[in-house]
């Protein structure tokens, strides 16, 4: 439906990660909601709280079977060195702001914003690990 | 001194993780000292607060060559899929806990934690990846 590409993994990728977006909103109003009017509290709030996490590591997921599902060698090998160029930056990153936290008062990073920084990283990977094979 | 492998890169890797081991307690105590003993505020304070982080970023890169120079495939390949098992798991982790410290106010998770969080699961990811290949 949004897959242009000629490899049905990428496709089938595509579609999940369309998917997860919008369940991810949906479950992001839902908890919002819930916490908000609810008044939830103890375990009930943190099951709430939990919900839009899901369709996220589902993301995760969806990434880990089209590694699987990927024919292409080549496309392959050149997303894990950009997954791994995320990974990377990611824990650079936190790491100094860990520092930074502890010894200058740096304000808190929230742990959600980890997982668009990965992203972030991810995304200045693939232009370099590309050049590298021009 | 430490590792019986007969791979130069593994060796070479084993070594640096020794070397920045030690760099990170050295660097840790010297920063901490130094904000204890001389009250560091201001812009001087940012680059002793980031001092331990330096041989973390330094693993971070020897790590990256390690996975280069490797030429054992089996054995690259494996540590990838341990890798990327990591990242899944620490992306989920800070996923989930980020919500929950944000919607049912869970206790804030320090950032610096994340770097050890991310070598457990990726330890965990390589006990399953090894069984996978039994």
């Amino acid at each position: 439906m949004f897959c242009s590409s000629t490899s049905p993994a990428v496709c089938r990728l595509t579609n999940r990660v369309w998917g997860t977006v919008v369940l991810t909103v949906l479950f992001a109003v839902i908890s919002g909601l819930g916490i908000r009017f609810g008044h939830l509290r103890g375990i009930a709030a943190y099951l709430v709280a939990v919900l839009p996490a899901l369709p996220i590591i589902a993301v995760i997921v969806a990434f880990g079977i089209f590694l699987e599902e990927e024919k292409d060698e080549f496309q392959r090998n050149l997303l894990v060195q950009c997954l791994l160029g995320g990974i990377g930056g990611t824990l650079a990153a936190t790491t100094v702001w860990g520092y930074l936290e502890a010894f200058v008062h740096a304000p808190h990073l929230p742990l959600m914003w980890i997982y668009p920084i990965f992203w972030l990283f991810v995304s200045v990977s693939y232009p370099v690990v590309r050049l590298r094979y021009r | 001194m430490f590792c019986t492998t007969n791979s130069p890169a593994l060796r070479r890797w084993v070594r640096s993780c020794l070397i920045g081991s030690a760099l990170v307690i050295v660097f840790a105590l010297a920063s901490a000292a130094a904000f204890r003993l001389w009250h560091l505020k201001g812009l001087p304070a940012y680059p002793v607060a980031v001092l331990p982080t330096l041989p973390f970023l330094w693993l971070l890169t020897e790590w990256g060559r390690f996975l280069a120079q490797e030429k054992d495939e089996f054995q690259r390949n494996v540590r990838i899929q341990s890798l990327l098992g990591g990242t899944g798991g620490i992306l989920a982790t800070t996923m989930i806990w980020g919500y929950l410290e944000d919607f049912a106010h869970a206790p804030r998770l320090d950032p610096i934690l994340i770097f050890p969080l991310f070598v457990l699961f990726m330890a965990v990811a390589r006990l399953l990846v090894t069984l996978r290949y039994r």
